[in-house]
């Protein structure tokens, strides 16, 4: 694994603007970055997508041992909502995606930071932004990445459960170009694969006294929603969830994976595993002072703290009510300064593909920069 | 013929009309959604229904999960409660949604 200086395509801004891709500045900030890539071994990417299977099935081993030993109080999820989970975690509710940070720097185990496995970004820009710059920079190269396809293929799994007039609803914050572009992509492989998909705004869906509605009134059927579980529980529409009337992607039982309390149950089902940090509900003697502190139901990167023998970074943030989890700390690999992490993602269960992102800071955080990937076919460079 | 008896005569397909075209009731051209369940709803499966077991004492059986999460490093595992008796659907006439009810807490969702 390597990081390259290259040069960016001539005219490459209006080149993702020509696909729909128009927030490659963030926050006033470089956001989609060309100037380099991300080299792997195809062995590498191997164990890449070994580790992605391989921590996803772990995963869903702990959503089996929180349901079946009923952790509710633990993963801080109101009681009220454990039969409802429990019972779509039990009848299989369809699950799309998912994406995991992985500390990778090619010559260690990759090493799990955290699933977002509920509302998961920098969907389109791993899935289609960077193929484009792959077949126009490296054409005879490839890249860990059938995202595309088997997101149709997933969609497609739904569409055989759903009555010949069914609807998926696709609900986001429409002012954040990166829900929006996420949101709008997933819409795009659903009618793709057949589906008929209507967009909606957050604050835009109903609620009628039995159903969950659209703007035209219309009951919302399947919700597919970039709005995270957590956040949904303590509102006001949290319980109409209960009544089971509409079905959402992702299902319930996801909160389970994005919240951080996973990492001390991870590590309490599978001690030692080798992709796995340790990880506890306290500041840990097994640290030796050396851990990432991570709000349970936080999210990009805010009130995230490292804390090792030289190095301490904190992020501002709004989160940590409901406590903290400490993590070791397992430095990502630097490149000129840029700290680099693997995002994996997961389709319906399997691994799909990864995006890159690098920061100056430690701390990843919503607006680091994504630098497109390849790697060469045929073993170990 | 009270609309109790029509409803009896053309069942639910044609209850969903009925009550469409009634004053008021606001659904416009597609009642029949109104009738559309969750579509991944199951009620719990019954297993040792055999024969001559009463019905009162069939116990719904353990489903798994929705990944193969068997095996694996946890012990201790406790008992699982049955998945709740949950509606299929409302078939009350609709009315005037609430809206707000979700979108409070951020300003994207994303992570």
């Amino acid at each position: 694994m390597r990081r390259e200086k290259i040069q960016p395509r001539s005219g490459w801004q209006a080149k993702l603007e020509k696909i729909g891709f128009d927030f490659y500045v963030l926050d006033g900030k470089t956001y989609w970055n060309e100037n380099a890539c991300y080299a792997f071994s195809s062995d590498e990417i191997d164990e890449l997508e070994a580790t992605t299977d391989e921590l996803h099935k772990l995963a869903l081993q702990a959503v089996e041992h929180i349901v079946s030993n009923r952790l509710w109080a633990r993963m801080h999820i109101p009681p009220a909502w454990s039969e409802y989970i429990e019972s779509v975690w039990r009848r299989s509710d369809p699950t799309i995606y998912g994406r995991f940070d992985l500390a990778f720097d090619g010559t260690g185990p990759p090493k799990l930071l955290e699933y977002n496995a509920d509302t998961p970004t920098a969907l389109y820009e791993a899935a289609v932004v960077q193929w484009y710059w792959l077949k126009d920079v490296k054409p005879d190269a490839d890249q860990f990445n059938s995202i595309h396809e088997r997101l149709i293929q997933a969609w497609r799994g739904v569409l055989a459960r759903l009555p010949p007039e069914g609807t998926v609803h696709f609900a986001r914050f429409e002012e954040s170009p990166e829900d929006l572009a996420t949101s709008e992509y997933l819409r795009d492989t659903a009618l793709q694969a057949g589906l008929a998909g209507e967009p909606l705004p957050v604050s835009q869906i109903g609620w009628n006294g039995s159903r969950f509605t659209d703007p035209d009134e219309m009951p919302i059927q399947v919700l597919s929603k970039l709005y995270p579980w957590e956040w949904m529980v303590r509102e006001e529409f949290g319980v109409h969830v209960l009544t089971d009337t509409t079905a959402f992607i992702e299902p319930a039982w996801k909160m389970l994976l994005s919240n951080k309390m996973l990492l001390p149950i991870l590590w309490e089902g599978f001690p030692g595993h080798r992709n796995l940090l340790p990880a506890f509900g306290t500041e840990h003697a097994d640290l030796h002072g050396s851990f990432v502190k991570k709000p349970i139901f936080g999210r990009e990167g805010h009130n995230v703290t490292i804390s090792a023998p030289g190095v301490f970074d904190t992020a501002s943030g709004d989160y940590g009510s409901e406590g903290y989890v400490w993590q070791a700390y397992q430095p990502l690999p630097a490149f000129d300064g840029n700290h680099a992490v693997v995002g994996s993602w997961v389709i319906e269960g399997k691994a799909a593909g990864i995006g890159m992102r690098e920061d100056e800071r430690r701390i990843t955080h919503n607006s680091s920069r994504f630098v497109p990937h390849y790697f060469k076919p045929g073993g170990s460079e | 013929m009270s609309t109790g008896i029509k409803l009896v005569l053309m069942g639910v397909a044609g209850a969903a009309v009925l009550y469409s075209c009634a004053p008021g009731a606001g659904i416009g051209a597609l009642p029949y959604l109104w009738f559309l369940p969750n579509p991944f709803y199951r009620p719990p499966l019954v297993a040792n229904c055999g024969p001559g077991v009463p019905p009162a004492s069939c116990t719904p059986t353990q489903q798994s999960g929705s990944g193969s999460a068997t095996g694996g490093g946890y012990s201790g595992r406790g008992t699982t409660s049955q998945p709740s008796s949950t509606t299929s659907g409302s078939q009350a006439a609709p009315a005037p949604s609430q809206r707000g009810g979700f979108g409070s807490t951020g300003a994207t969702g994303s992570s």
